[in-house]
């Protein structure tokens, strides 16, 4: 392998940083999903990149990123599921519109109705 | 200049331009096919990797299903050109925009200053990990079995109209 | 004796019952002071009977244990507290007899019974007590009675201010006494007296600290007994009901001071610089007190200054080496002040509660029991033989002559002067004469019409004249205690068992001196306010300066005023306003910050999914950064 391994550190670190950027500002909820999927990929890059080039190469690596897809999967599937129900009940996909939690009361109860 | 470095650029490229179209594109549906094509090149890095298995797999599931899944997810809300009214959160993005390049620049320093030895590539096969799936892993592969099952449960609960 | 422990505490039953059911009581509550004082009384001259015949009786118990060395309590029966007890419970009982009429009018009568029994209590205890720290703690009690006494017409801001001023000038010598306490203790490893006297006699206590305790003792005693230059509360304290000023006068308040140096005596004879001092504060006191009760005008503020003298001649006896005068004088002193001050209490309340001498007079023919009294007390104060006030300042004169030296005696002899010479100015100018009170009494004018309060003097009832009657017996008869053609038996009584070196006595020609002295000074005052020869202003009109001076009282108020006061009050003010602008602002600083940062990140708390999520991601980049920096990356 002629590739350093830090090339792939370095790629997953910029797919990581963007997904956190998409996570963190994004507003419409199916594109911060997405994003929480380019992260979930990047640590994926992460793991095979160590189980292949990295110091102590074994197969372990693999059979972590199987797993991060297998829950990744089933994050996408419960996620996309919540986001439908959200919006079936609440009628918007924007971000800002879901703040329950806050403190402005008033404000959210008259959206709830 | 080797064959795999080349790889490597076009892939890297194709995967970091994907990233970037998710979450700068305007349309819905352009996001999704260029996360897609991003899904599509992360599986390409790990064929040049040599796990053969995962990269079968990241296509199967990410690009197959996964994709699918979120294309469904859109088309069952608003997938129309939504105009959001205008973002009243600007430091909020300033912020986000300041934190996340702060730990891009922290990650690849730290990852550049570690001192990381160059190995010969370690070829991983289905046999191996099947072996260990059923082998050290098998609690653990049970436990993914039952999640993968109470997702597709609670997908289907959360999801489903309200029996009137 | 065993049952002395009795003798305090009578009275504080007596305060306890007024202090549950005084209200009750309202004016009977007189009459359980009375009967607790008068048990005390009884008890007291058993106690003193048996120890005529007896020897000491002292009972102690642990009282708290530290380490190696433990505190005791106890009581004590010596010769000299069996005589203070005499003293002190015969004025107090005599004093709440006279307060019975004195104080009838006031509604606050259970009260004032009620403190008068506490103070009688704090007193005895003081004098029972076998060792200096009880001493110390009932010492502190008489300084709280004393303080509500005097401040008892609260409602009058100058009492309200002279119960401060007596507080707090006293508390300066609490401070030297306890400083002196704990290095006593620090040296003899115990506070019980027979410990003090037997280690201050074997030499264990070297002879600079020796000094150093008893000048911080006396610096206790000066306080307490308002010797120069604490003096400055006693006169202002008369602004307390009258029967508290003869009681703190004569029998417990300033009597403590005294008794204290007594107790100490063998402390004080084992330093030589200690007695010195102690014999010239007593001089220097005795003879500016008895220069400004000259030119007072106010019978209770003469009578204050008279007290400060006095206890000046007693302080002057104990300082050179006459131990036995010095106590004698505390006794018959007690007395006649006592049959003094509440002569002029008698008097107080013929003339409408006024007390300016200046409106009195005349009142011989109105108040015949009283002012027959009132002459013996004045006599017996004087030094007239044969009464009491002879035979202890004869005394007193004599132990300054040979133990003193010419300028002591002196000052002695002249104060002794000045003392029969503005006691007869009192008295001739309140009991001869012509009534100067009558015309511009303002009660009358308004129309109250004529009961009992108004119109002219007249003697008062019994509860008043019997005090006066008993001490003016008391005031006569109590030198007779020590006479020298029978050997003089209270010195031997006193002087038994302690080791205080020879009693100084006086020659025939001293005693002659002495009342030569006396009578001169009753001739010019005869000279001066009854016959009229020399002009009353003719001292005054000779040296305006003078007089002047003395009116204002060598401006020493206005010394300490401007010297301790201001400054005091101005540190405190500097501290009030650094705790207000600092310490306060500090509190207040971080409760607005506080405040502030929880309204301001409140904010962030919006429900915002992304802004909780940008939060968390900001610390960890500063984990990230500072695990970094931890880890040498940064260089």
């Amino acid at each position: 392998m002629t590739v350093p391994i830090s090339y792939f550190l370095v790629l997953a670190a910029v797919l990581f940083c963007i997904g956190l950027y998409g996570v963190l500002t994004r507003r419409h909820l199916v594109i911060v999903l997405a994003s929480i999927e380019l992260m979930l990929n990047s640590v994926n890059i992460n793991l095979v990149a160590f189980s292949a080039i990295g110091p102590y190469a074994d197969i372990t690596g693999q059979v972590f990123s199987l797993f991060v897809i297998t829950v990744a999967a089933a994050e996408a599937a419960v996620g996309l599921a919540i986001l439908i129900a959200l919006y079936r009940n609440r009628d918007s996909i924007d971000v800002i519109k879901h703040d329950l939690l806050g403190t402005d009361k008033e404000k959210s109860v008259s959206t709830l109705q | 200049m080797t064959a795999q470095e080349i790889f490597f650029i076009i892939l890297a490229l194709i995967a970091v331009t994907g990233a970037l179209l998710l979450v700068l594109l305007k349309p819905i549906s352009h996001r999704v096919v260029s996360m897609a094509f991003a899904f599509m090149a992360i599986s390409g890095l790990y064929f040049l990797l040599g796990a053969e298995f995962i990269g079968i797999v990241q296509i199967m599931v990410y690009v197959g299903a996964i994709t699918i899944l979120f294309v469904f997810g859109m088309m069952m809300t608003e997938h129309r050109t939504i105009v959001f009214e205008r973002d009243p959160r600007l430091s909020h993005q300033a912020i986000g925009l300041i934190s996340s390049v702060s730990l891009l620049g922290l990650l690849i320093f730290g990852i550049l200053s570690m001192d990381l030895p160059q190995t010969e590539g370690y070829v991983g096969s289905a046999e191996a990990i099947g072996l260990e799936l059923y082998g050290y892993f098998f609690v653990a592969f049970i436990g993914s079995a039952f999640l993968l099952t109470a997702a597709l449960i609670g997908a289907i609960v959360v999801a489903r109209k309200e029996a009137d | 004796m065993q049952l002395a422990w009795l003798i305090p505490v009578f009275p504080l039953i007596a305060f306890l019952i007024l202090l549950f059911f005084g209200r009750l009581l309202q004016e009977k509550s007189a009459y359980v002071g009375i009967a607790a004082l008068a048990l005390s009384f009884i008890y007291s001259v058993l106690a003193l009977f048996e120890r005529v015949g007896g020897e000491t009786y002292t009972y102690v118990f642990e009282w708290m244990t530290f380490g190696e060395t433990s505190l005791t309590m106890g009581y004590e029966v010596t010769a000299l507290n069996a005589m203070m007890l005499i003293v002190v419970t015969v004025v107090s009982l005599l004093v709440h007899v006279f307060s019975r009429e004195y104080m009838h009018e006031d509604h606050r009568i259970h009260v004032f019974y009620s403190y008068l029994g506490l103070f009688s209590f704090s007193m005895l205890g003081l004098v029972l007590a076998p060792n200096i720290l009880q001493l110390f703690i009932f010492w502190e009690l008489v300084g709280l009675c004393s303080f509500l006494l005097v401040g008892f017409w609260y409602f009058k801001p100058e009492a309200a201010s002279a119960a401060k001023k007596a507080f707090l000038t006293t508390r300066i010598g609490d401070v030297g006494l306890l400083i002196g306490l704990v290095l006593l203790f620090n040296e003899v490893g115990s506070f019980a007296y027979a410990d003090i006297y037997a280690a201050v006699e074997n030499g264990m206590v070297e002879q600079p600290m020796v000094t150093a305790i008893a000048l911080l003792v006396f610096l206790g005693a000066v306080g307490k007994s308002a010797q120069f230059p604490l003096h400055v509360w006693l006169p202002d304290a008369m602004e307390g009901p009258t029967p508290v000023s003869a009681l703190i006068h004569a029998a417990t308040m300033v009597a403590a001071g005294v008794y204290l140096v007594g107790v100490m005596y063998p402390v004080f004879l084992a330093s030589e610089t200690a007695l010195t001092v102690v014999a010239y504060t007593g001089a220097i006191t005795a003879f500016f007190a008895a220069t400004m009760a000259l030119v007072m005008t106010d019978i209770k503020r003469v009578l204050a200054y008279s007290t400060i003298s006095q206890l000046g001649f007693m302080i002057l006896a104990l300082g050179t080496a006459g131990y036995v005068a010095g106590l004698f004088h505390l006794m018959t002193h007690a007395f006649f002040k006592a049959l003094l001050f509440l002569g002029a209490g008698s008097v107080i309340v013929a003339v409408h509660h006024r007390q300016d001498i200046s409106v009195m007079g005349g009142l011989w023919s109105k108040m015949k029991i009283t002012s027959v009294t009132f002459l013996i007390g004045a006599l017996a104060i004087a030094g007239i033989f044969p009464l009491a006030g002879f035979w202890s300042k004869e005394e007193i004169l004599a132990s300054a002559l040979l133990n003193g030296n010419g300028f002591l005696f002196g000052l002695a002899l002249v104060t002794a002067f000045m003392t029969a010479f503005y006691m007869f100015r009192l008295f001739f100018k309140t009991f001869t004469g012509d009534y100067r009170g009558a015309h511009d009494d303002e009660d009358e004018a308004d129309g109250h019409g004529e009961d009992d309060h108004h119109g002219e003097p007249h003697e008062n009832t019994g509860f008043m004249t019997m005090p006066l009657v008993v001490l003016a017996v008391l005031a006569v008869t109590a030198g007779f205690v020590n006479l020298p053609f029978i050997g003089y038996p209270l010195e031997g009584f006193l002087t038994a068992g302690l080791n205080l070196g020879d009693q100084p006595h006086g020659e025939l020609w001293l005693a002659f001196l002495s009342l030569a002295v006396a009578a001169g000074g009753i001739l010019l005052a005869w000279a001066m306010y009854y016959k009229g020869s020399i002009s009353e202003d003719f001292f005054a009109a000779k040296a305006p300066a003078v007089h002047k001076l003395l009116l204002n009282k060598y401006y020493l108020d206005e010394l300490y005023t401007a010297v301790f006061v201001k400054p005091t009050v101005a540190v405190g003010r500097f501290f009030w306003e650094m705790d207000k602008g600092i310490v306060d602002g500090m509190v207040n600083l971080i409760g607005r910050f506080t405040s502030t940062s929880g309204r301001t990140f409140g904010k962030t708390h919006n429900g915002q999914l992304q802004t909780y999520g940008v939060v968390s991601v900001l610390g960890g980049i500063v984990v990230i950064a500072i695990a970094f920096v931890l880890r040498g990356y940064f260089g």
